[in-house]
């Protein structure tokens, strides 16, 4: 009872009001209109009905409309407006008619309820009950706006999972209806004329409701009456929204590249480039001041390996020269010993560093305990305790 | 007496290829040569194992391999980083414990100044001891010109170092009189302390030799020399004084240098060559100079036996070998009078001032126009180089040991039952704090403790078998099978040696116990929870019993580590097929057998499972062998051919009565073996499809499952016409049957190209069976006159020898099985350990040049 109390609450403050469902609601008239050329008697059956909007639109139109819907405080409000409504369930209330005895089956907004069987059995059920020329609408979220498919489908805990469009307009054909009409619905009227779509547009501008309407077999005069509605496009996809955005971008950037060109190509812009240039040069200038301090260390590192280094190694090579430097270097002392250690770190002397004992390949006992030896075990144990003693003994 | 030599003078990189290298190695081989009765021990470093092998094959006819001993260094103790102080210690006190374990009553070091540039470790009297310390240095150069040599303060402390254990050693040695007086002069160590062991030259090497006329001229046009020469051979150093050279050389009368060419001999000079044409163009002499760079030593003993004058300007020297090695020659040589030289030359009128290029024209001008002067310089030279041996500073050297260690006598002062492990414990605890070490630091020395000492209680060798591919999983080959019976053999039944079943892995390069396996061998419940990690010993031999590639090969390093330690690695070879015959393998197995012969011929030996495999690795070794040092032996023995104890299968078919009942009816050849290629299927079907349409009435038993590579054979068999009438083949049968097909059948066809031993030939034999064999040499060595010979791989060959051998049959007079000898596995177990432990080798492989 709660649940569906809670539902109630929910529907009220997110689907909005009545009139405005109705107004939407109006968009399948053109199709079902037709109905009424062909049959005098024109029965039609809304499934989960809800609050009634569409069985009232249905009724002032000339159809017996009748609704079903397993949530009694919804069907309270059609009760009020003297609609025909019980309280059943869909499928149940379906396997109960005759066959052809209906020219309308409709449902909005509950196949994303329903396990996908039961849509099934639904569209096999419809089939069945309608008469030929009849007419299955099945409207549901579209999960091609992305906002929809990530985010508001989920706001409804109850909803199952979607379904996309291709895969419900599948389902009637599949169950032997002659032909199947995708409608996306309620996208923004402005974005669906316009040319300025913006990014977010294209992420949530897609039409985020979509029907799919299915027609039975029927005379060929009898289908050609409905020929014109389902000619016609009908709503916003993710596509065409995306092409859009692309193409305003391109065209903003080759305007603003003619716009440059026409600038480069002016008369004052050449006239004005020698003063550019000096002003280049300042900033150059300005740059190369700031730096002096770094790059004259780097100048002069650079000059010291390329030349400096050379003529150590040269004066090394050749003992008679390195006799007479050397002699000569002993006269200054602090120059010999700044060139000694330049020479080590240039590594021009022969101070190697760590010498590699074994070379790669060669055989290195492993230094993991669990590859230890017992012998190597106690050794380490007993190094250990003595290097401790020794500490303690010490202090 | 006892006498240990520390060698790391020949292994260091620093001064292996040089004066002390040499110093090293001739005199230690002459001091082994002719040790006086003494006893002679050398000590390497671990640290070098490129050097172990060398130094271990130059001593391996003159010196038993257990007088070599190694000790490990699992750390970095180069002088030069200040970060290995702590190490260098602890280095250094491992190897003077080492050395003190080793009880000798002289412990002589070749060369002290090691270790700065690479992890050699010299230290003196650091630890107590009771040996008396000899070592040699072989000149104070350093200390002489310290500006040049001793500038930074890290060469100067570690050099002083040195002369400060050069102090404290009972002997010092050194290599001429001139450097004694320097030493005694700078180091203030009393004269009678130092000793002179003169260094030498290899008399076989340099002697005066009839140099036939071609040769020369060929020497000569290689050296690009035109006619008479003068010659100096040496380094390029400063106190060669070689400048002085050239200007003596330009300062002689134009009529004499202009009919000779002065030849300058060494690497170092050439480096030179072109800073000095220069010089040598102004001095005017440039066209009479000629630099050789590096010669090699028979070009070099020539030039010094076609040189009309060799001189040795050198302003000091320790001792000076190029003139020695010149005299012995038979050159005229003249030298400089300072230094050592005068010693060297050894008379008086041969020598000038090296400092005075006047002097020293003079002197070559007259050697050169005096021929009678020059005759003399001569024959004097040859009665000195004959004062130079190092037979004779051998001698020399013993003599003094003899009398140092009795003049000593040999104070016990230290208890030499201690513990060589605590007491290295004790000093490394001792260690100054400001000496920074880490734990890994303190892993890798006990590590190389572990590896110096043997801590194994009776110190007794122990035989180590690896098992490593029986242990994984049983696949009930062949192999496998003998390594299980052979290890049961070792295990069961105490042996003379220790036997331990280790095993290993390719990742892994440490041996451990196989615990599991020994105690199913023995049928005991599990008794160890972990494997122990196996520690080897100086003695111990390592026998690879098992067949696993993988294994020999990743360890390649591993065993050289184990054979540098005086462990002797085997590996037994069943069979070299897939090297000799790769037509009869899978490509893969060929390269992987291949690297495997390849590494396991770098152990120590290998023993085959019969004197056909041996010769037929010898013969591969002698031409895909790689170098080698010591020799490698090749020996074999023979497989036992008792069942294993193991519960025989049973179970015979439904059709088995009818299947005996039609081998009884003629006579039934059998085959038995795994149908491949090299057991010769093929043909014999071949020669029995003759047969056949001969009506030759006899059948073909085949037994044995489908192998590699036999699809098309396999097919034949199977939808054969004669299947089931006179060919049989009988896949996968149990024990039972098998017995029972033996009982029935006539004789035992043997066609397999190639074998390691030939056990079904032994199987035969114990059903009494008689045998007809293929020609091969592994089948003559096991069945010897027991068996019925055929040659030839075309099916006419088996067709023949079938009908022959049927004739025989009939008269009774083909050769029977039933005597032929066969071994128990323990007696085949007792013939391997006999060739092992016993040496009993078969073939020794040396091959000290590369056949590529």
């Amino acid at each position: 009872m709660n649940d569906k109390k809670i539902y109630r609450a929910f529907e009220n403050r997110y689907r909005g009001p009545r009139e405005l469902i109705k107004s939407r609601l109006r968009i399948y008239l053109p199709f079902v209109e037709q109905l009424k050329s062909i049959y005098i008697e024109c029965k039609a059956v809304d499934l989960g009905c809800g609050r009634g909007e569409w069985l009232e639109l249905m009724t002032e139109n000339g159809f017996e409309a009748h609704g079903v819907d397993l949530d009694e405080e919804m069907l309270t409000d059609c009760n009020e407006r003297e609609l025909s409504v019980s309280n059943e369930d869909a499928i149940t209330y379906l396997q109960h008619l005759h066959a052809e005895s209906l020219v309308l089956v409709s449902g909005f907004h509950i196949v994303e309820h329903l396990s996908f069987d039961t849509v099934q059995t639904l569209v096999i059920e419809s089939f069945r009950v309608l008469k030929p020329g009849g007419l299955l609408i099945l409207e549901t979220p579209n999960v091609e706006n992305l906002i929809v498919g990530t985010t508001n489908f989920y706001l409804d805990p109850t909803h199952q999972r979607p379904i996309p469009p291709l895969l419900l307009s599948f389902l009637p054909e599949y169950c032997r209806f002659a032909r199947t009409k995708i409608l996306r619905l309620q996208e923004s009227p402005e974005l669906a004329n316009s040319n300025e779509v913006r990014l977010l547009d294209v992420i949530t501008g897609a039409s985020p409701d979509y029907a799919v309407v299915a027609q039975k077999n029927a005379l060929p005069e009898y289908l050609s009456l409905f020929d014109a509605a389902f000619a016609k496009e009908y709503g916003l996809t993710l596509d065409a929204l995306a092409m859009r955005y692309e193409t305003k971008i391109e065209q903003r950037f080759s305007d603003m590249e003619s716009q440059l060109q026409s600038i480069y190509a002016s008369r004052s812009w050449r006239i004005t480039a020698p003063l550019r240039a000096a002003f280049d040069m300042l900033l150059l200038a300005k740059a190369i001041l700031l730096n002096i301090p770094r790059t004259a260390k780097n100048v002069i590192k650079k000059l010291l390996d390329s030349i400096l280094a050379p003529i150590i190694i040269f004066s090394l090579a050749h003992p008679t020269l390195k006799a007479w430097i050397l002699a000569w270097m002993r006269r200054y002392p602090q120059l010999e010993s700044w060139l000694h250690k330049f020479a080590e770190t240039r590594g021009i002397i022969a101070h190697s560093t760590t010498s590699q004992i074994y070379s790669e390949e060669d055989y290195m006992p492993s230094t993991e305990p669990s590859r230890l030896t017992q012998s190597t075990c106690h050794i380490y144990a007993d190094l250990k305790a003595a290097i401790e003693r020794h500490k303690k003994g010490d202090q | 007496m006892r006498i240990v030599i520390d060698l790391q003078g020949a292994q260091t990189p620093y001064s292996r290829n040089r004066g002390v290298g040499r110093y090293t190695i001739e005199l230690v081989k002459a001091m082994v040569l002719n040790p006086m009765g003494h006893e002679i021990v050398l000590a390497l470093n671990g640290a070098f194992p490129d050097t172990i092998e060398a130094i271990r094959t130059e001593f391996n006819d003159i010196l038993p391999q257990k007088n070599i001993k190694v000790w490990q260094q699992f750390f970095d103790t180069t002088a030069n980083n200040l970060k290995n102080m702590w190490r260098k210690k602890a280095g250094e006190i491992l190897r003077e414990e080492f050395l003190n374990s080793l009880d000798g009553d002289i412990i002589f070091s070749t060369n002290l100044q090691e270790g700065f540039f690479f992890p050699a470790c010299a230290s003196v009297k650091i630890l107590p001891t009771n040996s008396l310390i000899c070592t040699t240095l072989h000149d104070i150069v350093p200390l002489l010109n310290p500006k040049m040599y001793l500038r930074d303060s890290m060469t100067r402390n570690w050099y002083e170092e040195k002369i400060d254990f050069v102090k404290r050693s009972d002997i010092v040695l050194t290599v001429s009189r001139s450097s004694r007086d320097e030493i005694c002069k700078l180091l203030k160590i009393p004269l009678e302390k130092i000793h002179i062991t003169y260094d030498a030259i290899d008399p076989a090497k340099f002697r005066q030799k009839n140099i036939k006329i071609d040769d020369k001229e060929r020497l000569l046009a290689k050296m690009k020399i035109s006619g008479p020469f003068v010659m100096y051979a040496g380094g390029h150093d400063l106190h060669k004084n070689l400048d002085t050279l050239y200007s003596a050389f330009s300062k002689m009368p134009k009529d004499v240098s202009c009919r000779y060419q002065l030849v300058m001999v060494g690497a170092g000079i050439k480096l030179e060559e072109k800073f000095n044409r220069n010089k040598l163009e102004k001095m005017g002499i440039n066209n009479n100079v000629v630099f050789t760079g590096h010669v090699d030593d028979d070009d070099l003993v020539m030039l010094y036996n076609l040189c009309d004058l060799f001189v040795f300007p050198s302003i000091h020297e320790g001792f000076g070998i190029p003139p020695l090695e010149a005299m012995a020659c038979g050159a005229a040589v003249i030298a400089s009078n300072t230094s050592s030289l005068p010693e060297v030359v050894g008379y008086q009128d041969a020598l000038f001032d090296p400092y005075d290029d006047v002097d020293m024209a003079k002197k070559m001008e007259h050697a050169l126009t005096d021929s009678k002067f020059r005759g003399f310089l001569k024959e004097h030279g040859i009665q000195q180089a004959k004062k130079f041996s190092w037979d004779n500073s051998a001698k020399s050297l013993l003599t003094l040991f003899e009398m140092m260690v009795k003049k000593d006598g040999s104070v016990q002062s230290i208890s030499t039952t201690s513990d060589p492990i605590q007491n290295i414990i004790r000093h490394v605890a001792s260690l100054s704090p400001d000496l920074v070490f880490d734990d890994k630091d303190l892993i890798k020395l006990s590590i190389s403790i572990a590896e110096t000492f043997c801590t194994r209680k009776n110190h007794s060798r122990r035989l180590f078998v690896d098992v490593s591919d029986v242990i994984k999983k049983d696949h009930l080959t062949g192999i496998q099978r003998v390594v299980r019976a052979i290890c049961s053999e070792l295990i069961k039944n105490p042996q003379t040696i220790d036997v331990e079943l280790v095993y290993t892995s390719p990742g892994d390069h440490e041996f451990c116990r196989a615990n599991a396996l020994i105690d199913k061998i023995l049928g005991r419940s599990k008794s160890c929870a972990i494997d122990e990690i196996i520690e080897f010993c100086s003695g111990d031999i390592l026998l690879f019993l098992d067949l696993h590639p993988s294994v020999a090969i990743s360890h390649r390093k591993k065993i050289q580590f184990l054979r540098n330690k005086g462990i002797l690695v085997y590996h037994v070879v069943y069979d070299i097929l897939p090297a000799l015959r790769p037509e009869f393998f899978w490509s893969e197995l060929c390269f992987e057998f291949s690297d495997w012969l390849s590494a396991i011929s770098n152990s120590d030996g290998a023993i085959c499972i019969s004197r056909a495999v041996a010769d037929e690795l010898a013969g591969w070794l002698k031409a895909n062998g790689q170098k080698r040092l010591r020799p490698f032996n090749i020996g074999y023995f023979h497989l036992g051919a008792d069942v294993e104890n193991s519960v025989p299968t049973r179970g015979l078919p439904d059709d088995a009565p009818q299947v005996f009942a039609q081998l009884a009816a003629r006579p039934s050849f059998l085959m038995v073996g795994t149908v491949e290629p090299r057991k010769g299927q093929k043909q014999t079907l071949s020669g029995f499809e003759k047969l056949w349409a001969q009506d030759v009435d006899a059948n073909l038993v085949i037994i044995g499952k489908e192998g590699w590579n036999v699809k098309q054979l396999v097919e034949t068999l199977r939808h054969h016409p004669e299947r089931s009438k006179r060919l049989f083949w009988l896949e996968g049968i149990s024990d039972e049957y098998l017995e029972k097909v033996y009982a029935v059948s006539t004789c035992l066809i043997a066609a397999s190209e190639g074998e390691g031993f030939g056990l079904p030939l032994f199987e035969a034999a114990q059903q009494k069976l008689p045998i007809s064999a293929r020609d091969i040499p592994v089948f003559r060595e096991v069945a010897g006159d027991h068996a019925y010979y055929f040659r030839g791989k075309e099916p006419n060959d088996i067709a023949r020898v079938v009908r022959e051998w049927l004739a025989l049959f009939k008269s009774d007079q083909h050769p029977k099985s039933d005597d032929m000898p066969w071994l128990t596995w323990k007696q085949s177990t007792q013939q391997l350990l006999r060739v092992i432990l016993q040496e009993q080798w078969h073939i020794e492989w040396i091959n000290r040049k590369a056949i590529q």
